[in-house]
């Protein structure tokens, strides 16, 4: 089990990635979308043309792969890649009902039941709008036909040599088209089960097809970006209707007018178009057709008559040596600039190299990774897993964050998120009363321990999408961070949350630090003799500066005191701090490791990673500090001092 | 060009016309001096007889074929077929078939004799010419080096055998006609001691041992050259014009280097046609033939000199190999060659080629640990494509560059040439249709026999396609499909995708080796086999064979996807661990070799003599019995039967493997020569030592008469025997499949041979390698 969240706004009012899927409600002018960021958009087409969104569907998790309208309009249904099926009020856009059958991404709509044994996995559907036959077209290479009603097979039909990514029947379900990845388009007849006509029309593989009521002109789209209205009756008459910017992976006809006058494109890019088609008629009328099929054609349009404009999809990301924040690089060549932890963009950096900002922004800081992050959608998704998230500790002070009481705890990266994350969940609350009371004081509690929600230091904005999904990536119940204290989502959360995160959230039960074994010698140029050589132990984040402190006390002042040279192998980081103490050590020894001299700021695990480097245990020199080597230790502050973050 | 195979043929054209007679002979004598312990008595004369051909050969053109003038003389022939057995040491037919599979493998006779001649030459520099032994110097070199120089000496004595056979069959009336690998056999132990002892072992790990440790003295030999190189640049910077001749040395002594131009190609096919049927393989040689002739024009006095030194020896009689390298003249040659091949050589050093098997799913294949495997993943095809064409177009440019400059290949990097190819890993997102590939070498291919492991207790049921090779190079080449749990991440798309994986031949090698995995599960038995048996229904297996649905590159004239079928290593048994090795060959150089005779490089010629000779010689050799083989006579017509029979079981024993390295043991000769002391002249070692007797089994003579007379008109004059006759013996064998059964070879059919590879018969013997070798359309 896991546990992800999306960085992203409140309102997401472009999409962010390819569109996958598109359906067209003629009655009302609405254009749905179907997005690789998950989100099923509601556009207004006819008006508004500046400002076309009307909506967002949001609950799916993963690429929105197909949707299909029906009931006139009333419902949607989606398929997507986080295995479900949704049922959604088309006009009003809420979810009605998901469907959890499928095990693995859901790729087209099916109305019949599951693949039946089928091993290969099924990338397009159709249904004749009787509803008597249905098509599939998968991996298989064959169509296989099916009655909706009884279930029954009836022919398998061959002819592809390769995925079949795009189907259509006429409305008795006599006839079909399909577009196959081999490039070409197939006319079947089902009455004689064979293949009646292939149509190469495109170079590459076809991807979506639309075809007119009459089923005499097919348009086609595909990888090589291309649409063309092919003639079905005389395939050497085909028009090229317009080029794209990317692989074309839907198409939707504008069927208000017959001839048909326009129609959507959606591709790879999250822009979607709308191309008229009214100049195929003077086209068609005019006789001037390209019936030199080897001769490049010219597009019928060039310039689109409608743009639903996308936004840009993260397609880059780096995650800093902090372990919190990360660069990304969208389809823009946008830099920005994000706060894991806070689930948020810090900074929009505008265009520059990526490359660049990433090593000028190179800490040497070590923090172990506790989060993992996905560009699925085009957003920033990351994703918690027991196995890592809460390995990364790091000091309130090194995250930016003061405590009440002044001090300087450690905190956990990934144990500070999911309080932030289930913040509004009841269950995490911690009230006066014990638990058995706590629904009985909900309404009270919850304003009066305000300050006991969450993990004190900081929330995440309450639109993030808190998603728990299996391992492999289903997901399993996503709902909106603020939304947690509903009665519903509290009830479903109670079921969802595994164990892991109840123990950090509810229970409170922090997890351990990681300790770190290392060996503290003298350096061989202060010519004292190593008597024994103790393996000792400290938090991964110790700072170097205490263990100068430790060297200090307990070795050189006993050594000047009683000459006994013997040193204690308490703890380093149990010694109590002393300002006089941690200044006076920092101006008489130093540090050092493999040669180098350490930074006092740096932690144990940073000189480890960065300096050590080698396997085996991390192994400390100290020695007296002479005036030679102040010079370096400057330079060598100034090259690798830390940074510090300022918190918005 | 046949008469040109005949020393004879070189002979004569030192009569008729000087130049070509020097530029021939200089050939001969580097290359073959080692080689002959020929009686030269007899020799001249047949030189004179070839002689006529050869004069009107221009070096640059073909040469006519010779007249077959002088009355054959066939008496010898009767008994034994002019072909060299290896004598079995002890369970060593493992080893046998796989040495004899790589004799007639075409050019890598050449390509052996050649690495020696540098090796040599390379032992001579560092012990300052101290001793130089026919053998690279064992006791300083790396046993790779060791193997190298064994192998030559075992090429050395077969073809010495064949020819002396040929040229005074009467000799062998008696004994057989055979050679012990003792040598190399005890090299091969130096290098693995796993071959210590008499155990039975797999044949097709010997041949990759070999194989890789040859690969290995190439790159020692290429190591040293390129630092000698270094050291000599100033030398080589001199002028280009010595770099030119040490190039066409090079290439003669690479052998069979492929580059022709393409009139003289024509020409020479013509004119071979025009005498016999001649394979269409055989074009690439006569290709470096031409080159190499072009390049010998060119080549200083000093050759010419080394040539007539040669004929003398020939004359003489005997030299041996020590001799020959310490002539100046060769030595000469080999310093002149080293930094050339130097320059020539790429630099690009080449892991060595054997390496373990490598699963991927069911299929394995052998990779060599190539460190230059590279992996790119391209979004827009389009770009792949291209990047692809581009690669494909140097890559092509490489192999007409290898083509046509012999010079460039040195020999060091004909084995990888000849066995080693590239297979494409391609792997295509379902979602965006982008393809990332990653190209591996191979060495030989593994296909499985039967269809899955689970289908093996329903033998009986498998479809017709399961029997055929096709069908399993299909599973070898089949498309897997990443699904389900196990998602590909695409980098395109940025989400795990369901993809397709499939395995293509991007660049197929001259000889592909097919392993035919003959094991499946039996599960019920705890033996050292992890319940594998063997499964002895053999696939359909085809003589010709198109690998064009699995390459990447479309079939193209310079290298064609098309395959013919001209060696098989069958094994009979009915386990796994135990069995007996045969070698079935189909010979078909043996007319070239006479091309490449006539044709007037120095050494090329010299090897290619060699070869028809050695050929010659090995025809000869079918008949040669030890012990083991004079009992199997009997029974001859049925070669399974027999073998199964003569097997004794005694001396196998069982060696487990490691569970990796899964092959079909075999080695049982029916008895060990010591063992067969009893039987009469059949001890391996007499015949070995003096030359093998030619033991003729009433059977195998009746073979060799009618092979003999469907040739060309064999009569019996008197002892005279020309070369020119014995080529034609030889010649008789062209085309026809050789069983090589250990120090016995005979005929077999292609009849017979067809029906031991096809799945009606059911018996033991079954093929286990299938070796294929490019056929040029």
């Amino acid at each position: 089990m896991q546990v992800s969240y999306v960085i992203r706004d409140e309102v997401e009012k472009y999409n962010r990635n390819g569109v996958n899927a598109l359906q067209l409600d003629p009655a009302l002018n609405r254009l749905f979308t179907a997005g690789r960021d998950s989100i099923i958009r509601i556009w207004s087409v006819n008006q508004h043309k500046q400002d076309p969104y009307i909506a967002s569907m949001e609950h799916h998790t993963d690429w929105v792969n197909d949707i299909v309208l029906c009931c006139n309009g009333k419902t949607l249904i989606s398929a997507s890649s986080d295995t479900t099926v949704k049922v959604w009020n088309a006009h009003k856009g809420f979810c009605m009902s998901t469907l959890r059958t499928h095990k693995d991404y859901v790729k087209a709509l099916a109305y019949a039941k599951d693949k039946d044994g089928n091993k290969d996995s099924i990338y397009s559907l159709a249904m004749n709008q009787m509803g008597t036959v249905i098509v599939s077209g998968s991996t298989e290479k064959v169509l296989r036909v099916w009655d909706p009603r009884t279930c029954a097979k009836l022919m398998k039909l061959k002819g592809h040599t390769d995925n079949v990514k795009s189907l259509l029947l006429n409305r008795d379900g006599t006839q079909c088209l399909s577009g196959s990845s081999d490039g070409t388009i197939r006319l079947w007849s089902l009455g004689q089960q064979r293949c009646i006509a292939t149509y190469r029309v495109h170079d590459e593989g076809v991807w979506a097809l639309q075809v007119n009521e009459a089923f005499t002109h097919v348009y086609s789209g595909g990888r090589d970006r291309k649409i063309y209205c092919t003639d079905l009756r005389s395939p050497d008459i085909r028009v090229l209707i317009c080029e794209e910017k990317a692989p074309v992976l839907k198409m939707e006809l504008d069927r208000s007018a017959d001839p048909h006058s326009a129609i959507w494109v959606s591709t790879t890019k999250s822009t979607v178009n709308k191309w008229s088609l009214k100049g195929i008629l003077n086209f068609r009328a005019s006789g001037d057709y390209d019936n030199d099929c080897s001769a490049p054609l010219t597009p019928l349009c060039t310039q689109t008559e409608q743009v639903i404009k996308g936004g840009a999809s993260i397609i880059q990301c780096h995650i800093l040596n902090d372990k919190r924040h990360i660069l990304t690089k969208d389809t823009n060549n946008n830099v920005a600039y994000w706060d894991v932890l806070k689930a948020c963009k810090v900074e929009d950096l505008g265009k520059m190299e990526f490359d660049e900002e990433i090593k000028k922004r190179f800490k040497t800081v070590y923090v172990p990774n506790w989060f993992s992050v996905d560009l699925k959608t085009g957003m920033l998704t990351i994703t918690l897993d027991e196995s890592d998230c809460f390995a990364a500790w790091v000091s309130a002070k090194d995250a930016g964050f003061t405590s009440p009481d002044g001090s300087d705890p450690k905190l956990n990266l990934g144990g500070l998120l999911l309080q932030a994350l289930l913040e509004y969940w009841p269950r995490t609350h911690i009230n006066p009363s014990d638990d058995e009371t706590e629904l009985n004081h909900g309404m009270n509690g919850e304003h009066e321990s305000r300050i006991q929600k969450g993990n004190g230091y900081f929330q995440v904005p309450p639109h993030t999408p808190v998603i728990f999904g299996e391992a492999g990536g289903r997901t399993l119940f996503r709902l909106l961070c603020r939304d947690s204290g509903g009665e519903t989502e509290s009830m479903l959360l109670n079921e969802t949350v595994p164990q892991w995160v109840i123990d950090i959230t509810v229970d409170k039960n922090m997890p351990k630090f990681n300790k770190i074994p290392f060996y503290l010698q003298p350096h061989s140029s202060s010519g004292a003799k190593t008597l024994k050589k103790d393996r000792l132990s400290a938090s991964d984040m110790l700072q170097v500066r205490k263990v100068m402190e430790h060297v200090y006390e307990k070795i050189i002042n006993l050594d000047s005191e009683s000459q006994t040279g013997a040193a204690s192998a308490e703890k380093p980081s149990e010694q109590k701090e002393e300002e006089d103490m941690a200044v006076l050590a920092e101006e008489k020894i130093e540090l050092l490791c493999q040669d180098q001299v350490l930074d006092p700021n740096m932690d144990l695990r940073t000189v480890k990673h960065f300096i050590w480097k080698s396997g085996g245990d991390l192994t400390l020199h100290y020695r007296q500090k002479s005036t030679e080597t102040n010079a370096i230790q400057d330079e060598f502050v100034s090259s690798s001092g830390l940074e510090k973050f300022s918190i918005a | 060009m046949p008469g040109l195979l005949n020393e004879g043929g070189v002979v004569a054209a030192v009569v008729g016309s000087p130049v070509k007679k020097s530029k021939l002979s200089l050939k001969f004598f580097q290359k073959k001096d080692t080689k002959r312990a020929l009686d030269f008595s007899e020799a001249p004369a047949e030189d004179n007889d070839t002689a006529e051909p050869e004069e009107t050969t221009n070096h640059d053109q073909v040469v006519p074929m010779p007249c077959p003038s002088s009355p054959l003389t066939c008496e010898k022939h009767e008994s034994l077929v002019p072909f060299v057995g290896l004598n079995n040491l002890g369970n060593t037919c493992y080893l046998n078939s796989i040495l004899q599979v790589l004799y007639y493998c075409p050019g890598f006779k050449e390509a052996i004799k050649s690495l020696c001649l540098l090796a040599k030459l390379k032992d001579k520099q560092q012990e300052d010419g101290a001793k130089n032994e026919g053998d690279t110097g064992e006791d300083t070199l790396p046993v790779s080096m060791e193997l190298l120089g064994s192998f030559h000496s075992i090429i050395s004595s077969v073809e010495q055998l064949q020819s002396s056979f040929l040229l005074n069959p009467e000799k062998y009336s008696d004994g057989e006609l055979a050679t012990p690998p003792r040598k190399l056999l005890n090299t091969l132990r130096q290098l693995n001691p796993m071959y210590e002892g008499y155990l039975q072992h797999d044949a097709q790990e010997v041949l990759q041992c070999i194989l890789a440790n040859i690969q290995e003295a190439c790159d020692n030999i290429k190591k040293e050259q390129t630092d000698n190189q270094k050291d000599s640049t100033l030398s080589n910077g001199m002028g280009e014009s010595n770099h030119e001749d040490d190039g066409s040395s090079n290439g003669q002594l690479s052998g069979k280097r492929k580059s022709d131009t393409e009139a003289g190609n024509s020409k020479k096919r013509a004119k071979s046609q025009s005498k016999s049927k001649k394979n269409e393989e055989n074009v690439p040689m006569t290709r470096s033939k031409r080159k190499s002739s072009s390049g010998i024009t060119t080549e200083s006095s000093d050759q010419r000199n080394g040539t007539e030194e040669k004929e003398q020896e020939k004359d003489r009689g005997s030299t041996t190999e020590e001799e020959k390298n310490d002539s100046p003249p060769k030595e000469e040659g080999k310093r002149t060659r080293r930094g050339k091949l130097g320059w020539l050589k790429p630099s690009g050093k080449q892991p060595s080629i054997f390496s373990k098997f490598r699963s991927m799913g069911r299929i394995t294949s052998h990779v060599g640990g190539r460190g230059e495997t590279k992996e790119k993943s391209d979004c827009s095809v389009q770009e792949k494509q291209e990047k692809d064409t581009s690669e494909n177009e140097s890559r092509t440019q490489e192999v007409k560059q290898s083509l046509e400059k012999n010079k460039e290949q040195s020999g060091l990097d004909v084995l990888k040439w000849m066995f080693q190819g590239q297979l494409v890993l391609r792997t295509r997102c379902l979602e965006c249709e982008c393809f990332t590939e990653r190209r591996e070498d191979f060495q030989d291919i593994s296909v499985p026999v039967v269809e899955s492991i689970s289908v093996f207790d329903c033998q009986s049921t498998l479809s017709d396609d399961a029997e055929t090779l096709k069908w399993a190079i299909s599973q070898f080449a089949s498309v897997e499909r990443i699904v389900g749990q196990d998602k590909y991440f695409c980098e395109t798309c940025h989400h795990y995708t369901e993809a397709e994986r499939s395995l293509l031949f991007d660049k197929t090698p001259e000889v592909i080796t097919i392993h035919l995995k003959c094991f499946a599960a039996n599960g019920s038995e705890m033996d050292p086999y992890a319940g594998l048996s063997k499964v002895n229904t053999p696939l359909q297996t085809p003589l010709k064979l198109s690998l064009h649905e699995w390459c990447t590159q479309p079939d193209s004239p310079d290298r064609s996807h098309h395959y013919e079928l001209f060696a098989v290593v069958m094994h009979s048994g009915v386990t796994i661990s135990s069995g007996h090795y045969t070698t079935c060959i189909r010979m078909m150089d043996l007319h070239r070799t006479t091309l490449r005779l006539q044709s007037q490089d120095e050494d090329q010629d010299r090897d290619r003599e060699d070869d028809t000779k050695q050929k010659k010689e090995e025809v000869p050799r079918t008949e040669y019995d030890d012990g083991e083989v004079s009992f199997s006579l009997p029974g001859r017509g049925q070669n399974v039967a027999r073998v199964s029979t003569t097997i004794s079981m005694s001396s196998k024993s069982v060696s487990k493997r490691s569970s990796e390295g899964v092959g079909l043991l075999g080695g049982q000769r029916s008895i060990t020569s010591y063992e067969l002391s009893n039987s009469n002249q059949t001890n391996p070692e007499k015949v070995s030592g003096s030359a093998s007797r030619a033991a003729g089994s009433l059977l195998q003579n009746t073979v060799k008469k009618e092979t003999e007379e469907e040739g060309v008109d064999a009569m019996d004059d008197g002892t005279q025997v020309s070369f020119d006759v014995a080529l034609r013996n030889l010649l008789d064998f062209e085309g026809k499949w050789m069983l090589f059964d250990d120090s016995e070879v005979r005929l077999f059919e292609e009849e017979d041979f067809l029906r031991a590879c096809s799945p009606e018969t059911c018996s033991t013997s079954t093929p286990y390698l299938l070796f294929y070798k490019r056929v040029s359309q």
